[in-house]
């Protein structure tokens, strides 16, 4: 008999003892063990966070949009009133000349 | 329609009625694999009554896990793992104290060995090995698993899982050849 055959052999399954399907059935049945699972108010819970959270990433969003739209405006504005400015500069130097 | 389809047929539908809360399916698949889980435990700790304790726990962690299990090759290798992992974390927690065959208790052999005392002594040689290989050589040698599905199952790498069980056998060898 090769080492390999002698190592199934020694290492055949057994069969598990009398009554233990009894066992384990009766510890289930005995309301030790319950299945897990989500609770609906749980999942309820969850759909609610992700509905909000969507909601609220859109509206910081929608914010940062319009703070970026009024930054860009008071830059032009800034830009046209220096040049206003120094058109106005120029035009004084050339009456007083 | 062959045998073996459908025979997975059935173990498809029976995994479907349990997972449906069906008690008797359940129980089913129970006895369907508790032989396999018991003798991965009686193999590890050489004691009926623990591996009797340790096979009741996978089987109820199953029953909590149940939704989680995809078809019955899932299942299978599923209570291999936990069934693995088991024994290894009780054998860690408690350290406990492993007993001889003579006091392991009669156990009713699925099948007859050809030398029960060559059987007997290879056991003893088998739980002698560190905690890692011995579940090697087992889920190797009861489960006939190649070293790809052991590393899967205890999560090794497979070039460890080869030298493992290489180191193993060669205790083993040496061990059988000072008989």
């Amino acid at each position: 008999m090769s080492f390999e055959s002698e190592l199934q052999d020694a290492l055949r399954r057994k069969a598990a003892p009398d009554g233990f399907t009894d066992k384990v059935m009766n510890a289930i049945e005995g309301h030790q063990v319950r299945p897990r699972r989500v609770p609906r108010i749980a999942a309820a819970a969850a759909a609610l966070v992700i509905v909000l959270g969507g909601w609220t990433i859109h509206r910081v969003e929608e914010r940062r949009e319009g703070e970026r739209a009024k930054a860009q405006l008071m830059t032009a504005l800034r830009l046209t009133s220096k040049k206003l400015q120094e058109t106005q500069q120029h035009v004084q130097d050339i009456s007083t000349r | 329609m062959t045998a073996i389809a459908a025979e997975m047929d059935t173990a498809d539908l029976t995994l479907e009625r349990a997972q449906r809360g069906d008690h008797d399916a359940f129980a089913k698949l129970v006895r369907q694999h508790e032989s396999m889980v018991f003798s991965v435990g009686y193999h590890f700790f050489n004691s009926a009554d623990k591996a009797s304790e340790v096979a009741q726990d996978v089987f109820l962690q199953l029953y909590r896990s149940l939704q989680d299990i995809t078809d019955p090759v899932h299942l299978t290798n599923w209570l291999r793992r936990v069934a693995s992992r088991r024994c290894i974390d009780a054998l860690r927690r408690s350290r406990f104290r492993m007993v001889s065959l003579d006091d392991a208790g009669d156990l009713p052999v699925a099948a007859r060995t050809t030398d029960p005392f060559l059987a007997r002594r290879m056991s003893e040689h088998i739980a002698a090995l560190p905690e890692a290989q011995r579940m090697l050589v087992i889920l190797r040698y009861q489960e006939e698993l190649g070293p790809n599905d052991i590393s899967e199952i205890v999560g090794m790498p497979v070039n460890t899982v080869k030298s493992q069980l290489h180191r193993a056998l060669r205790v083993l060898r040496k061990k059988l050849e000072t008989r």
